[in-house]
């Protein structure tokens, strides 16, 4: 059972990695990774909204099956799951917040375009398209969450990097960064053990 | 789409072909318009943060109207896969809805038009180029350029670095055409000066 976990966990971490697997949250990638710090923050909200959400999808996905007509609206529920977990989780940090006496806007600015992005929302319409157990899911978006800011950590140092080097006018910020993305998704893809299409 | 890595991950997977490309526009269209619309209705009554969820979840029921004409074409469905709903949370959505609203419906229609039609053409252009590399077709039929195919083409990686040359390609021809504006400017002055 626990080595199932992992492998789920590693799988969704690496194999489903959703920056290089699947080239989601490229806007978040580019903007939000000025320091890791913001990193670590951004991930950790992607983890908690992502499994609350998973988890409220696994419910919804039994809901379908009692109801099956919930199926035609189907992507819709799940974004509702999605903005259940971002609510509870605004009220939690608020709440935290208003007991410290700290400012949490950007706490919660941050929170907002943690919860709605490709890299929550993937995960969990992946771990209900699969009819993971609730305990899977919540394993999965975790594996998912992590995945996505071992990824930002990746693109950030190599970012940091290429500003001290001599890069080309043209190729300066936004093109070398892809590229270099580029090059690390294929580097991954053979780490992995795929192989190019015949 | 450069400056911000807007709508990137649509282009990145899922356009290997041309239908794909135009498909996943459609999408995007359908995502975007109507609720940047909306907010501009709006505007800034409903709170900040409340202002994503429920641009979000108009986004996705408008995404679903969209996506019942693709039952049509099963390939192109089963291609696209999970980036159909996912089209819902698109950056481009959320930054002119629910963080930047225009202040009139005529401007926000205007604006998202614009730059829906700056995403379908780098959509299109790099699903085309997919297309011919990877499969010697466009829009499914043959059109051998080159004498091999490159199977590799259809992976996240050859996204990537094909956007990377994208966008490089075309800062050049921005500055080109930004350098030439400032020195008809330049000269226009000198004129005048000279008069």
């Amino acid at each position: 059972m626990i080595q199932e976990l992992i492998i789920l966990f590693l799988s969704a971490m690496i194999i489903e990695n959703a920056v290089f697997a699947r080239g989601l949250v490229m806007g978040d990638v580019l903007r939000r990774t000025e320091t890791y710090q913001s990193i670590l923050w951004f991930g950790g909200f992607v983890a908690v909204v992502a499994s609350l959400a998973g988890a409220f999808a696994w419910g919804a996905a039994l809901a379908a099956d009692r109801w099956p007509a919930l199926v035609q609206c189907w992507w819709i529920l799940l974004m509702l799951c999605v903005t259940a977990a971002y609510g509870l989780v605004l009220a939690a940090l608020r709440f935290k917040m208003k007991k410290s006496g700290a400012s949490g806007a950007p706490f919660e600015q941050l929170l907002a375009s943690a919860a709605f992005n490709g890299a929550v929302f993937a995960a969990v319409l992946l771990a209900a398209a699969d009819r993971l157990s609730l305990f899977q899911t919540v394993v999965y978006c975790l594996g998912s969450a992590a995945g996505l800011t071992l990824a930002m950590m990746l693109i950030h140092s190599g970012r940091e990097r290429m500003e001290l080097s001599e890069v080309p006018r043209a190729f300066r910020g936004l093109p070398v960064t892809m590229i270099y993305i580029g090059i690390l998704c294929l580097a991954i893809y053979g780490l992995i053990g795929h192989q190019l299409p015949a | 789409m450069f400056a911000l890595g807007i709508g990137l991950p649509f282009v990145i997977a899922p356009s290997v072909s041309l239908k794909n490309g135009v498909a996943i526009s459609i999408l995007f269209l359908a995502a975007t318009l109507p609720c940047v619309v909306i907010a501009a209705f709006v505007g800034k009554k409903p709170p900040v943060l409340a202002r994503m969820p429920l641009y979000a979840l108009i986004s996705i029921v408008f995404v679903t109207l969209a996506a019942v004409p693709l039952g049509r074409w099963p390939s192109i469905r089963a291609d696209l896969g999970i980036y159909i709903p996912l089209t819902a949370v698109n950056t481009l959505m959320l930054e002119m809805a629910a963080r930047h609203p225009a202040k009139s419906p005529l401007s926000a229609l205007r604006a998202s038009l614009v730059n829906w039609a700056g995403f379908a053409v780098v959509a299109c252009s790099v699903s085309a180029v997919r297309e011919l590399l990877g499969n010697r077709t466009l829009w499914e039929a043959p059109a051998a350029l080159l004498p091999i195919r490159f199977t590799g083409v259809s992976l996240p990686f050859f996204g990537f670095i094909l956007l990377g040359f994208f966008a490089a390609l075309f800062r050049n021809i921005d500055r080109a055409f930004k350098g030439s504006l400032i020195r008809e400017r330049e000269m226009k002055i000198e004129e005048e000066r000279g008069a």
